[in-house]
């Protein structure tokens, strides 16, 4: 008989809970006032999740097209990469988690300048040294040949060098001025 | 404690805030709703400064029952404050505004015929959802003595539920 009747009480007990709809929004306001990265956290893990189906769904290729630092503009699989996000962005359904699944694909867009940029750097380097040891090469060998004979190849070895130097003004310029965004 | 962990700290006891806060104030949904927002708020403001020894329930609901004491100074000054303080509940107005059916105003009728006391441990043990050792700090008792008064409190129920 105790345990119907504190049924009853304890049934009334629950008319005086609050409204889930209260308890919703005094939430959203406590996460407002705890700051963006409170908010951040919790939307990013919702982001991760279709993340996660994609790469599970479509197996080792689109894994790797998603996740790899080699897929870039102008490799074969970046549309794969691409169709991936149209993809993700779709699966997510509340419009935050949509803006925050929207913003990690504009932070890839950046890794995939970032990786570009740091090859292309690579690559120049690589180029440059290759160009200045030729340079070196064919101006010793020019400097062999008796001195009536070797004007046009000093003057054509001295336009190479000033178009070089005119082109590495022109990428110090551009380095020291990266584009805005 | 950081700031981070606020939001779990507030799931864990707003029910238990809100139902302390609508108890106290005559089952007024909407003043309830207000004082709560108020309280989690000063809290999320102290919370740095909370030790997690002390029971979350505790910390939070005298934070309730301050705030709760403030604004009955300004707005109803002829509650009896001292009840206030000492977290004891004035069930009869919201109980009244609880009960819609039949056997709930036969319940709330029964609980206005219990000696005052019974009636409080009722409401803060059934209605309200604290623990024996909660009870006991603030009504100066043991655990233990409590249980046993409540088993007494509800079998004085049944019998005033019979002759209504």
């Amino acid at each position: 008989m105790d345990i119907f009747l504190k049924y009853k009480l304890r049934r009334m007990g629950k008319k005086a809970e609050p409204e889930k709809a209260f308890v919703a929004d005094l939430q959203r306001k406590i996460e407002a006032e705890l700051g963006p990265g409170r908010i951040r956290l919790a939307a990013w893990k919702l982001a991760a999740v279709p993340a996660l189906v994609i790469v599970m769904a479509v197996g080792g290729t689109g894994a790797y097209a998603y996740a790899s630092d080699d897929v870039l503009p102008g490799n074969l699989l970046y549309p794969v990469r691409q169709g991936l996000e149209k993809v993700e962005e779709k699966l997510v359904i509340r419009q935050q988690a949509k803006l925050f699944v929207a913003v990690k694909h504009l932070e890839r867009r950046l890794n995939e300048d970032k990786v570009m940029l740091n090859r292309q750097m690579n690559l120049r380097e690589a180029r440059l040294k290759d160009f200045k040891d030729k340079y070196q090469d064919i101006e010793g060998r020019v400097k062999k040949i008796p001195e009536g004979q070797r004007s046009d190849l000093e003057k054509a070895l001295s336009n190479v060098s000033k178009r070089s130097k005119i082109l590495e003004a022109d990428f110090s310029k551009t380095e020291k001025q990266p584009e805005k965004r | 404690m950081e700031k981070s962990k606020f939001t779990d700290f507030y799931q864990s006891n707003v029910k238990r805030v809100y139902k302390f806060l609508f108890f106290r104030v005559g089952g007024n949904k909407e003043v309830a709703e207000d004082l709560t927002q108020d309280v989690f708020l000063k809290a999320l403001q102290a919370f740095e400064s909370y030790d997690p020894k002390i029971s979350q329930t505790s910390w939070i609901l005298t934070i309730a029952r301050n705030h709760l004491i403030n604004q009955l100074e300004k707005t109803r000054p002829s509650v009896n404050l001292e009840d206030v303080e000492n977290i004891l509940p004035d069930c009869t107005d919201a109980l009244e505004r609880m009960a819609c059916r039949a056997d709930e105003k036969h319940l709330v009728e029964a609980i206005k015929q219990l000696p005052k006391d019974d009636a409080t441990l009722v409401q803060l043990k059934y209605l309200e959802g604290w623990q024996y050792e909660e009870m006991a700090v603030i009504l100066g008792k043991t655990a233990g003595t409590l249980r046993v008064q409540a088993h007494r409190a509800l079998k004085c129920l049944r019998k005033a539920l019979k002759h209504i």
